[in-house]
């Protein structure tokens, strides 16, 4: 069968040839890019918010809560805050200071400093806070200056496509399934089922730090942060996680309490911080705050402390029985 | 561009804590910035490119796979095409005023000590170029002594009949050559990067020291994720060297151009990192 020279190929100029070539490659790929996107929909859909997590344990942690708070059984404790109240509040020792059937829950988690928790976990808590009784919100003061540290440590949290999510910061895997694929692979036994998500997490939260009975940290030399005293301030910005919450408390329901966490340091720079924190939460121009102060307390002996300011487990359990009592003794106060 | 933002945020903690860093991972960063640096400027000057033939305005090529160079002045013939010809065509012959002549030098030497100076003084304008501080100046400082060292040695090798003109190397020695020029232009990276001579001080003593991790968590070099994007990337640059071609899928069939185009825009959404908040490195020249 021969062909006519006007519809040849050979006949047609290149760059017509090239362009027809051109458009059937696009035309594939835009075809196999939509049923590799089809696919990664099937496959991802049940790992709901999951994937967007800066961590593992992080999104058990968080999406257990969310869950819990959906099916209305949100606890009537919960702890929120950095390190200070992930690794030294234990849930259950708090708890157990109060009558049986009052349960906690630590939310808390370490580097989620002020603007963390402002724009990521407050969110979680303005969705999700009916039924909780006590909020006690445990931060490192020093989480309130602003320095590279805290915002390095923030950054994971911060960029997080969950906290971008709640910010309006959304990104192409928030629409785009293939570009999740990466931040799924984690979860990938759970891929098409949901089966197999990571469960609540141990401890209720309670991060607790292994170790114990060692020397106490070397005292570090005062002379370097003795200059910094007087030009160190709070910044309005990170104190504002606070008042947000406690606006939120009065909001919801719920009592807002803050934690002055239990330090060993003496460091004159660490005090000054120290101080003008406290003077910011009982400033009149605020939201009441209530205010627990363990700082330096006589039950924790310094080889309790992991680094000054963290506690292993052992002094992190004596601590969370002081902080049940004196919660307990507050609330029923007032 | 996929490739630059993924590696961005890989790049940006290292050099902003080197300290917190290990040795290993310091030596990464600085291969991985040398890799962003280029994606970054040779991504955007393409797009550039492209939308301007979208309105008939046909711009110059700006990168030709610069880190297939041979030698640093090979690889400023390939990097920032545009700019470096501006410097060859207005500054460097500007400079070539006449020299008084020492009376201990032969005409020879008199001609190379000009020659030196005019690669050094128009590697230091270059690097002033891109902003008024000191790491640019040692940028550009370096880059004008690397290109003299060269250019003296090779005027050597001539003398001394050890080069034959005209004679292609072997496959070898190119390849040596090529990774030899690749690690001294990563090495000036440092100091473009690093934003202060303390900054590029801070790091280099970190690398010295080859301290264990700190806090940050050490680079997965050996996942699957970078070395698919990186190697994708080689991937391109060797077929457009080889083909001598910026675009040389075009030429393919359109069952195998579909298919790399179909990898590619796949590649890009898992592998890359498309939030698009990852600002042009350039923009700041």
């Amino acid at each position: 069968m021969s062909h006519s020279s006007t519809s040849s190929s050979e006949a047609l100029p290149a760059k017509v040839v090239g362009a027809a070539r051109f458009l059937k490659a696009v035309a594939l790929a835009a075809a196999l890019v939509v049923c590799a996107e089809l696919l990664c929909r099937l496959a991802l859909g049940p790992l709901g918010h999951y994937w967007q997590y800066w961590d593992l344990a992080a999104a058990a942690k968080f999406e257990h809560f969310r869950e819990r708070a959906r099916q209305g059984r949100a606890p009537a404790l919960l702890v929120v805050g950095d390190s200070t109240g992930a690794s030294d509040i234990d849930p259950a020792s708090v708890a157990s200071q109060f009558e049986p059937g009052v349960d906690a829950y630590n939310l808390a988690w370490p580097a989620d400093f002020p603007l963390a928790f402002r724009a990521c976990t407050l969110p979680l808590l303005r969705e999700a806070s009916r039924g909780i009784r006590v909020v006690v919100a445990s931060f490192s003061p020093r989480g309130f200056v602003e320095s590279p540290e805290a915002d390095r440590f923030e950054s994971a949290i911060l960029n997080s496509l969950i906290c971008r999510e709640v910010q309006g910061r959304r990104e192409a895997a928030h629409y785009v399934y293939l570009a999740r694929v990466r931040y799924a692979l984690p979860f990938r036994r759970s891929w098409f089922t949901g089966g197999g998500l990571p469960g609540p997490p141990d401890r209720a939260g309670f991060m607790p730090l292994d170790g114990g009975n060692q020397e106490p940290p070397p005292a570090r030399s005062a002379s370097a942060t003795e200059a910094r005293v007087g030009i160190v301030s709070l910044s309005e910005e990170r104190l504002r996680a606070i008042f947000d919450l406690a606006e939120l408390g009065r909001q919801k329901g719920f009592r807002l309490v803050v934690v002055m966490p239990p330090i060993s340091s003496d460091d004159p720079l660490v005090a000054e911080i120290e101080r003008q924190y406290m003077s910011r939460l009982s400033s009149s121009r605020n939201p009441a705050v209530d205010v627990i102060d363990f700082r330096r307390p006589d039950f924790l002996a310094p080889t309790d402390y992991k680094d000054g300011i963290h506690l292993f487990a052992d002094g992190a359990r004596r601590y969370s029985e002081h902080l049940g009592q004196a919660l307990r003794e507050r609330l029923s106060s007032r | 561009m996929a490739v630059a933002d993924t590696l961005a945020p890989l790049v940006d903690v290292r050099f902003q804590f080197p300290w917190l860093v290990s040795g290993s991972d310091l030596v990464w960063a600085l291969y991985l910035f040398s890799i962003q640096i280029y994606c970054d400027f040779s991504g955007y000057s393409d797009i550039a490119r492209g939308v301007s033939r979208l309105f008939g305005i046909d711009l110059a090529l700006n990168f030709r796979q610069p880190y297939f160079a041979t030698s640093i002045a090979d690889f400023w013939r390939r990097w920032h095409i545009s700019l470096s010809t501006w410097f060859r065509d207005y500054l460097f012959p500007g400079s070539s005023q006449r020299t008084k002549r020492s009376r201990w030098m032969r005409p020879v030497n008199v001609r190379r000590v000009r020659h030196v100076r005019r690669v050094l003084v128009t590697f230091l304008v270059s690097g002033l170029w891109h902003g008024a501080s000191w790491v640019f100046v040692a940028w550009g400082g370096l880059h004008g002594i690397y290109v003299s060292l060269q250019s003296l040695v090779s005027d050597a090798r001539v003398g001394a009949r050890i080069a034959t003109v005209g004679a292609e190397p072997s496959r070898l020695k190119a390849l040596l050559a090529m990774v030899a020029t690749f690690h001294l232009v990563t090495f000036t990276w440092l100091f473009f990067r690093a934003g202060s001579l303390v900054g590029a001080w801070n790091y280099l003593a970190a690398l010295g020291r080859w301290q264990p991790a700190g806090s940050i968590a050490p680079l997965n070099i050996l996942g699957v994720r970078l070395p698919l994007l990186l190697m994708t990337l080689a991937a391109g640059e060797i077929l457009q060297e080889r083909t001598r071609s910026q675009t040389p899928i075009l030429e393919w069939s359109w069952l195998p151009q579909g298919l790399a185009y179909a990898y590619l825009a796949v590649a890009i959404l898992v592998l890359g990192n498309p939030s698009g908040d990852v600002p042009f490195i350039y923009f700041q020249f």
